[in-house]
């Protein structure tokens, strides 16, 4: 088996053990170095399990492959990938869970906060549709928002007192 | 203090030094061998062998495993398994990154800039950490 096809069997395990996860992966012939880019970053650099998954990915790559190198990297370091030669996607890679980033449900501030930190008003409970709503598998189709009122800001600044502060 | 480790300190400040004269290409090929000059002062003092045995297993090892430096990487992997298997992909992916960059500094039609070479510079330091946290230097 050549490596390529040992990396791409062991990446289709791994978005089926991880479908919150995105792969991509690329060949460079000058430091014969296989690439895979893992997404979410936060995911590769605080998941365990998925720590655990690629250490022994990488130490089964080295005793079969021990010539060739394999190197996984997230956003924003020493090496991207420019041109994968394919990319998998976990299935529940697109599906944004709820916690991610609430505003994107809502552009009412205080709404975002309490959905965010699931701190929901008496009155607006029952307008949250959750009977499909499995932990980690939360986004944003499975909810029904009812736009609350914006409150006044009411916090009134007074232009004098910057200049007695400064 | 053998040689090796001697000339890894002073390829990471002759790394440092090149970024801050600008030559940021050349910089990569020093933060790059200084963890190689680490490594094996590693086999030297932690791991017990001989400058003799170290070139005799380099030498098959280079044969086997199709490159020095390819055997050099995975004799320490192997012993990092034992020691700490968690930092073990640290290790194989900032060292894989680092030497990815350096083949692009020596042998590519591009730039490394400076950005990249600071960061380079980083990476070996956070390699030579790994190898000094775990093995006795």
């Amino acid at each position: 088996m050549k490596a390529r096809d040992f990396i791409e069997n062991k990446l289709l395990h791994l978005i089926e053990y991880f479908p919150q996860m995105k792969v991509s992966y690329e060949f460079d012939n000058l430091s014969n170095s296989h690439f895979i880019e893992v997404l979410p970053s936060s995911e590769f650099r605080e998941n365990p399990k998925y720590s655990e998954y690629e250490t022994n990915l990488i130490i089964d790559f080295i005793s079969e492959f021990p010539n060739e190198d394999i190197v996984f990297v997230t956003k924003n370091e020493l090496i991207e990938i420019e041109n994968p030669s394919f990319v998998l996607k976990g299935n529940l890679f697109d599906k944004k869970p709820l916690f991610w980033n609430s505003n994107i449900w809502s552009n009412n501030s205080i709404l975002d906060f309490n959905l965010k930190f699931k701190k929901f008003p008496k009155n607006n409970i029952n307008s949250i549709d959750l009977t499909n709503a499995g932990f980690g598998s939360f986004s944003s189709d499975s909810i029904v928002v009812t736009p609350i009122k914006e409150e006044p800001n009411n916090i009134i600044v007074n232009n004098d007192d910057f200049a007695l502060a400064a | 203090m053998s040689d090796w480790k001697l000339k890894s300190e002073k390829n990471i400040k002759s790394a440092e030094l090149l970024i801050r004269n600008s030559l940021c290409s050349s910089s990569v090929h020093c933060s790059y061998y200084s963890n190689v000059q680490l490594m094996l002062h590693i086999l030297f003092t932690d791991l017990g062998k001989t400058e003799i045995e170290i070139e005799n297993d380099a030498k098959q090892g280079s044969i086997d495993e199709k490159g020095y430096h390819n055997w050099l990487k995975n004799t320490i992997t192997r012993e990092l398994v034992e020691r700490d298997f968690m930092i073990v992909r640290d290790f194989n992916n900032f060292f894989g990154q680092l030497k990815a960059l350096r083949v692009k500094g020596d042998y590519k039609n591009s730039i490394i800039n400076k950005n990249k070479a600071t960061d380079a510079v980083c990476f070996s330091i956070s390699i030579n950490e790994i190898l000094e946290e775990k093995f006795s230097v």
